[in-house]
């Protein structure tokens, strides 16, 4: 049987479909992620919760010679043995002296684990993916090329997404992380 | 190679000997080290002397010797004689289950340093010293 014009019931499936396409795209837009917010330099910046497997109230840090000084050093975790990532030199921004503030991030990305020497730990937040946009031109080239994205996400604070694989790969350039990051 | 050596043979202990300069822990196993003696003035003119610092790269810009003493290692035909300081005398025993590897990220970098593990002992971190990679590079060296 052959009709010539679309049926009320034709219009009316054609207009459940539209609505359940907008639905969908609208759930993907709403998909969430988990974000550990920190500070460094009085500024704010995020890893995903994916990455972080722990914080740490800054133990004592024992420094290794002859490690680039990317590494603050190594600290001892129940046990196990945890370099420390400085990313104070990673941004290349100045020193600043521990204090009861700086926490350590115990981070992975593939097979690569290390902690990550932060100001300051804020808070764990969720948002949605779609609130992160794309990194301002105007950020300083070592902290460009570690981050993956921005936002007003925190407290009206711009907070700077940072891409976990690119920390590690100032560290160890030739290597293919793979994995979350 | 030490702690294969040691895992083959089913031999848990390791003697090390302890060392601290500017506050960095260090230790090196007992086998390589055939004597140890007392740093004179005399010595600071000997060429052959090796400083310890010299070979490990301290973060420290300028690097003082408190109580320096002289290590006499060996390992095969290879003899060196190297000065570190604040050796407490006596060597100590060791559990390899309290030995830890380089996290893997560091490891490349502590190894170029002549540097193979940790010693967890308490609270303190105790750097193991390469002594065999440190005997090798000076043979080469000279």
């Amino acid at each position: 049987m052959k009709r010539e014009t679309p049926s009320g019931t034709d219009m009316l499936l054609e207009q459940v479909k539209m609505h359940c396409a907008s639905a969908d795209n609208r759930e993907l837009d709403e998909e969430k992620i988990e974000l550990v917010i920190f500070t460094m330099a009085g500024r704010f910046y995020a890893l995903k919760g994916e990455c972080v497997r722990e914080i740490l109230v800054c133990p004592p840090i024992t420094p290794v010679p002859g490690c680039p000084d990317l590494f603050r050093g190594i600290i001892n975790v129940r046990g196990v043995i945890e370099s420390v990532i400085d990313l104070h030199k990673i941004f290349e921004m100045a020193d600043k002296p521990l204090d009861a503030k700086n926490r350590i991030l115990l981070a992975s990305s593939g097979d690569i684990r290390s902690g990550i020497l932060v100001d300051g730990v804020e808070d764990v937040i969720t948002i949605e993916k779609n609130r992160i946009k794309p990194v301002p031109s105007s950020l300083p080239p070592a902290v460009k090329y570690c981050a993956r994205g921005g936002g007003i996400f925190y407290s009206d604070e711009y907070v700077i997404l940072l891409n976990l694989k690119r920390v590690f790969k100032k560290i160890v350039p030739d290597n293919d992380i793979r994995g979350p990051g | 190679m030490i702690l294969e050596n040691k895992i083959a043979k089913n031999d848990i202990r390791l003697n090390i000997l302890l060392f601290n300069i500017m506050g960095y822990d260090f230790a090196m196993p007992l086998d390589t080290v055939t004597s140890m003696q007392h740093f004179t003035v005399e010595d600071q003119n000997d060429s052959d002397m090796v400083w310890f610092h010299d070979k490990i790269v301290l973060q420290s810009e300028k690097v003082l010797y408190r109580a320096p003493k002289i290590l006499c290692l060996s390992h095969g035909e290879s003899k060196i004689r190297l000065i570190v300081d604040n050796v407490p005398g006596m060597p100590m025993p060791i559990d390899l289950k309290n030995i830890r590897a380089f996290p893997g990220i560091m490891e490349p970098y502590a190894r170029t340093g002549f540097l193979w593990g940790v010693y967890l002992l308490g609270e303190r971190m105790i750097l193991l010293v390469d002594a065999y990679q440190l005997i090798a590079s000076c043979r080469n060296a000279a």
